[in-house]
């Protein structure tokens, strides 16, 4: 079985690895302003990388209302296209934070996930309110970038 | 590798299993009450867990309220001797009562033979009964290698984090029959490895709708060979995701764990049981629905190469 500390990933030699967070909202997403309608899905959000350096996603903070139920579901896809859940998942059951108020702990995705540099994750939004639009979540993507040689 | 197999398992102690925790009276000390472990395995204890119905804590405001925190607890390892020099409060022994997919660790772990018996004394130090008191003894059984299925990784693989959410669809106020023999199918083009899960919606939209407050939980594996000697409540199994029970110290960063994790084959299957007995709120007067149940099954994809 492949049980170890999460993060306990060794740097390969040669390679410098820093940690690094990628911050996906309205302010620098466009899909991601204002709300999703009732009842509806946005497919096909871009969370498009920087171009520097491989990104290996280690975690995931989604910040929601503080609403007493966010009924926005999220789904998430590669960088190679493969989906990491077979269907959407409550974002308060799959991604948000634990330890609000206090701090946060974000949630870890175990293994990382290599994103090549310059590529794009893409992210998928369903509003699972038959009535009400819903204010569209931020995406944090924590993990390290690896860079060449010693830096 | 390991002397032995190891394989999750969950013993409930609960009414069911001791009656004297359907009602412990105020300022009562119950002692000997036996908890018989299965026959077929030894059984090494690595955590521990204890709750009241939730019921009862939201409900009944206006009445003075069941305090788990007021019952006191020890019990024995093999040879009847007590692991603690004293009863001791649950309140103070373990955050959140081991609840939320966080047990309390028992370590080192306590390995009890095969047909062994757990003895437990409780003790209600508050000044009101205590009634449906269940605690949760967690742990592995052990195997000899090769005696139960052991799938598990091919010698050349990929993994991706992958999460399967399941929605047990309208789970009734009282709910013990339509939801048992549950079918969770891994997708054709992957093993998954279970790690851990998830589960949300237990307080709906207070005041109005409590949402589900006593739903529980049982897994099994392909061959009906349970995880647990009974249903697991799904507060303690899973993490507490969802608001208004901040998830400081429990929710997704931290989610309840199947530890060993459960390795399932492409296209394969594990069954589940969910029930759910909202009763206790139903006669306290609470406004009780039908819901749908969202869990998650949380893991890792497993690609051959």
């Amino acid at each position: 079985m492949i049980y170890r500390p999460q993060f306990a990933y060794p740097s390969p030699a040669g390679c410098t690895e820093r940690q690094f967070v990628y911050q996906f909202s309205g302010l620098n997403v466009p899909l991601l302003v204002g709300t999703i309608p009732a009842a509806s899905e946005i497919h096909n959000i871009p969370l498009a990388l920087q171009q520097d350096a491989p990104f290996f996603l280690r975690a995931i903070s989604v910040l929601a209302p503080p609403l007493a139920v966010y009924p926005v579901s999220i789904q998430f896809k590669d960088a190679y296209g493969n989906l990491l859940s077979s269907d959407f998942v409550p974002v308060g059951q799959y991604v948000t934070p634990s330890g609000t108020p206090v701090g946060t702990l974000t949630v870890a995705f175990e293994p990382d996930v290599y994103c090549p540099a310059g590529s794009v994750l893409w992210v998928y939004v369903r509003n699972d309110d038959p009535a009400v639009a819903q204010t569209l979540p931020s995406i944090s993507l924590l993990g390290v970038k690896r860079l060449m040689g010693a830096q | 590798m390991t002397a032995y197999q190891e394989r999750h398992f969950d013993y409930v102690m609960g009414p069911t299993q001791a009656p004297q925790f359907l009602s412990i009276a105020a300022g009562a000390t119950i002692t000997g009450i036996p908890l018989q472990l299965d026959q077929d395995a030894p059984f090494e204890l690595r955590g521990f867990a204890a709750r009241i119905p939730y019921s009862v804590f939201v409900v009944m405001s206006t009445v003075e309220t069941e305090d788990i925190s007021a019952i006191r607890v020890r019990y024995t390892q093999p040879g009847q001797d007590y692991l603690q020099q004293d009863f001791i409060g649950l309140g103070v022994n373990m955050a959140g009562f081991g609840q939320f997919g966080n047990p309390k660790p028992v370590f080192p772990s306590v390995r009890y033979p095969a047909s062994g018996v757990i003895r437990v004394d409780v003790q209600n130090t508050g000044a009101v009964p205590v009634t449906n008191l269940t605690l949760y003894f967690r742990g592995v059984k052990l195997y000899p290698w090769g005696s139960v299925p052991n799938y598990t990784y091919p010698a050349k693989c990929a993994t991706i984090p992958f999460v399967y959410p399941i929605v047990v669809p309208n789970v009734a106020v009282i709910d013990n029959g339509p939801h048992l023999n549950q079918v969770f199918r891994v997708q054709q083009d992957a093993d998954f490895v279970l790690r851990a899960s998830q589960g949300g919606l237990f307080f709906g939209n207070p005041p109005d709708d409590p949402g589900i407050l006593e739903a529980f939980f049982r897994l099994y594996d392909e061959d009906k060979r349970p995880y647990s000697n009974a249903p697991v409540a799904v507060d303690v199994l899973f993490g507490q995701a969802i608001p208004p029970v901040n998830a400081f110290g429990t929710g997704n960063a931290l989610p309840g764990l199947w530890y060993p994790e459960i390795y399932v084959l492409k296209n394969h299957i594990l069954y589940y049981d969910v029930t759910r007995d909202d009763s206790i709120a139903v006669v306290a007067g609470a406004d009780m629905h039908t819901h749908n149940l969202p869990l998650s099954f949380i893991g890792a994809k497993v690609f051959p190469q």
